[in-house]
């Protein structure tokens, strides 16, 4: 059992080493919002809510509900979850709502149950499921929004938790873009007896998972009624995440104040801006940009190694690509 | 239609069992309830839970 525990890791669990470049570098108090200063009004605009989706509506409707729901102009959801599944899904708000691009290549798990067409054998069951960890090839659906090629996908894990007749429930990790409904489908062609997925359920879309910040539409909509109508804002701020918890599982890069207001104005980060950063970077990485108050200020594509960027003395590390600080919170020192 | 995926809301297990086989608790259905954005007892549910939170009611 010891080694099913270590083997149940998605790489967005994998631990990133921090790199200093400027050991003395300092971040000034009265500059920037940090996640547990924002007022509330400011942590809904910089929000993303960790949503346990119903079954029943498309994530597409339950993106409207919350729109209209909370009076809201802009809202996303990271990751498309089909009608009849339930669970993990990330709806980002207003200012926030592009951060979803984060989660769209994170990795993902779901409790899928599998009902086998006939009987099979416990040992078989298990067995086959075990050959389908690692690389498996998947064409995309019919109904789906990407081209329908042959393409790799990788299973990280697959942990079968209890087989009811021809009913198998597991616990599976993905790579992004992984399609459950035919890993089912192709399970049962392997055991011989045809197979279809009968119920799904997404436990977790990278660095969201099913922990105490998981809210469902009904406490989402009621807290929302406490915080306007009773004046109790507790509920509702933790019902709501801070937008630099989406980018828990990328690699970071943090900068000093004096870069900050040049990078939300849309200059790419410059090697001399940086302070500290991940290990294991390479050019072409997505990763975010950090303040040195672990605000999010920016995403972009890294434009050299880790170890370029804490050896060069010049040169452009990170080229910007959406900027979600607001410009006011720090000050123009160019 | 009737779910099938049960959950342990003591421990997090998953399981299609009624009682938890790693802790004994009983079982609830994984999903979540069905929602309609009319909302119409919403009312009466929030004062439900409004005492459950000890929230005062304003008047």
């Amino acid at each position: 059992m010891a080694r099913d525990e270590v083997r149940k890791i998605l790489p967005a669990d994998i631990k990133r080493e921090v790199l200093i470049r400027d050991e003395s570098a300092e971040t000034n108090p009265k500059w920037g919002f940090p996640p547990e200063k924002r007022p509330m009004e400011m942590h809904m605009q910089f929000g993303i809510i960790n949503l346990d989706k119903p079954p029943g509506p498309t994530s597409h409707e339950v993106v409207a509900w919350i729109k209209r729901l909370f009076n809201l102009s802009k809202a996303g959801h990271g990751g498309t979850l089909d009608p009849k599944v339930s669970g993990i899904l990330p709806v980002a708000l207003e200012r926030a709502t592009r951060v979803v691009q984060a989660l769209l290549p994170a990795g993902k798990e779901y409790v899928a149950l599998m009902h086998l067409h006939d009987d099979v054998p416990e040992e078989k069951i298990n067995a086959v499921m075990r050959e389908f960890e690692g690389e498996i090839i998947q064409r995309p659906p019919l109904r789906s929004a990407v081209k329908r090629r042959l393409r790799t996908r990788k299973v990280y894990y697959i942990d079968v938790l209890e087989i009811d007749g021809r009913d198998v429930l597991f616990r599976v990790g993905v790579e992004a873009g992984t399609y459950i409904r035919s890993l089912i489908h192709h399970l049962g062609l392997a055991l011989g007896v045809g197979a279809h997925m009968a119920e799904l359920r997404r436990t977790r879309s990278g660095p969201f998972k099913e922990d105490e910040t998981l809210v469902t539409l009904h406490d989402l909509l009621d807290y929302y009624h406490f915080w306007k109508e009773d004046g109790v804002e507790e509920y509702f701020r933790k019902a709501i995440q801070p937008m630099e918890k989406a980018v828990e599982h990328l690699p970071k890069v943090w900068i000093r104040d004096s870069a900050v207001a040049a990078v939300t104005y849309g200059a790419d980060l410059a090697v001399p801006g940086v302070v500290k950063l991940n290990k294991g970077i390479k050019p072409g990485d997505l990763v975010a940009v950090m303040t040195l108050k672990d605000e999010l200020v920016a995403l972009g594509k890294a434009k050299m190694s880790s170890q370029e960027m804490l050896n060069k003395g010049k040169g452009i590390a990170v080229d910007v690509d959406k900027v979600f600080m607001p410009r006011e919170w720090y000050p123009k020192m160019w | 239609m009737r779910w099938r995926i049960r959950k342990c809301p003591e421990c997090g297990r998953y399981t299609l069992k009624e009682v938890c086989p790693v802790c004994g608790a009983e079982t609830k259905v994984a999903h979540p309830p069905k929602f309609s954005p009319e909302d119409p007892y919403g009312e009466y549910r929030r004062r439900l839970k409004k005492e459950i939170l000890g929230i005062g009611v304003k008047k």
